[in-house]
């Protein structure tokens, strides 16, 4: 056995765990030129690298035996047994549908989310379009009941207190306990009235929205036949 | 695909395919018996097959079946004395036939000749890529390709197998120098 007269240190050690990259040249150049310097210098890393060449050479020249020819024979038979049908129509449908799939995957992803942030806004505008509504329905229900509400009192005035009007012509001036009813009366009107206003202008404006938004959908539309 | 097509393409690879299986499963009879069933499940599987892929498809067909072969038969456990003796006959056979060499090279020679049963000691994956890298000459990348793992890990793989024939044949080497 030979002996080295080079202590083995850590550059030793780092050939050890690198040389095989060293070999096949897929160190970084720092490191391969550490390497091979040390390797220039050190006898028993130059052994190390005979050693290496010497296993790649053997690599390099191991036997390759010819497979035996039962094996083609075998495997003719089997393709002669199970002959070539030609490609069936489900085939061809199959790679077309692949071939489909795989090109529209991306734009039908893009389409689906389009379409989910479309419903989503369409759902919120009709919410609000809803909301208006329903807003206006109370407006106008309130403003029927206070219509109906005046329409009592007025009749009350007009059943109980000219009457009494009639028979206390005297001490009482009837023409004013009317008036006073009739004052009350077109208050309470007042309010009723400016409430179905409100509500008619709520429901004017609904409805001019959904109008635009129609006639913007028309417009497109005829666009698109056009 | 047609018929003749196929034989040729057959007739093209058989020989890698068996060399492959061979090294991997050190058995003569498996290893015809899976280069056999690799090209059956080519001709069953031939509307997949494409020219530009077709070698990686039939080595990662052949790998898959050896590696199920190995699992069953519990191949890692260490091989027979008749086996060795049979592989180790057939490199000198090799190794003297090929280069009829000077002394001086003899001692090398004989280290050649025992790296063959090195290779049948490392781990079957180690085995794998070696194979793979040095007798049929694939590129890293071809080799990811066929063993689905990143080029890196094929690279690490193939120099820690390398590593380890130098461990495993180091007492020849000592020992002829």
């Amino acid at each position: 056995m030979k002996q080295y007269p080079l202590p083995q240190d850590s550059s030793c050690e780092e050939v050890q765990d690198t040389l095989e990259a060293y070999l096949a040249d897929e160190l970084d150049a720092n490191t391969h030129a550490r390497i091979a310097t040390h390797i220039a210098s050190c006898p028993r890393c130059q052994d190390e690298v005979d050693f290496a060449q010497t296993i790649n050479e053997a690599l390099l020249e191991l036997p390759r035996p010819e497979p035996p020819p039962a094996i083609f024979n075998a495997v003719a038979a089997y393709v002669r047994a199970h002959p070539d049908e030609g490609e069936r129509w489900w085939h061809r449908v199959f790679q077309l549908f692949t071939v489909w799939n795989n090109l529209t995957l991306s734009l039908v992803r893009v389409g689906a989310v389009a379409c989910l942030f479309g419903i989503v806004l369409f759902g919120v505008y009709q919410y609000q379009q809803h909301e208006k509504i329903m807003q206006a329905t109370r407006d106008l229900n309130y403003a029927l009941s206070k219509l109906n509400y005046a329409v009592e009192r007025t009749n009350i005035v007009v059943n109980e207190k000219l009457p009494d009007a009639q028979i206390n012509k005297v001490s009482r001036d009837p023409f004013v306990q009317i008036e006073e009813a009739s004052r009350r009366a077109l208050k309470k009107r007042m309010n009723i009235s400016s409430a179905i206003h409100r509500s008619l202008d709520s429901l004017n404006q609904s409805s001019e929205n959904t109008t635009n938004t129609e006639d913007h959908q028309n417009s497109q539309q005829e666009g698109e036949t056009r | 695909m047609a018929e003749d097509k196929f034989l040729e393409l057959v007739h093209e690879h058989q020989a890698q395919i068996y060399q492959h299986t061979l090294y991997l499963l050190r058995n003569r009879e498996d290893a015809e018996d899976i280069t056999q069933e690799t090209f059956i499940k080519a001709w069953q599987h031939r509307a997949k097959l494409r020219p530009k892929t077709v070698r990686s498809w039939l080595l990662k067909c052949a790998q898959n079946l050896c590696f199920n072969l190995l699992k069953r038969q519990k191949f890692q456990e260490p091989l027979t004395e008749g086996d060795e003796s049979e592989l180790e006959t057939l490199m000198h056979r090799h190794t003297h036939q090929r280069n009829p060499a000077p002394d001086e090279i003899v001692i090398k020679q004989e280290l050649k000749a025992s790296v063959h049963c090195a290779i049948n000691k490392l781990p079957a994956e180690m085995r794998s890529v070696i194979i793979m890298r040095e007798l049929e000459g694939m590129s890293f990348k071809e080799i990811a390709k066929v063993l689905e793992q990143p080029e890196g890990t094929v690279k690490s793989t193939a120099f820690r197998a390398r590593k380890k024939l130098r461990e495993l044949l180091r007492p020849y080497w000592r020992n002829n120098e």
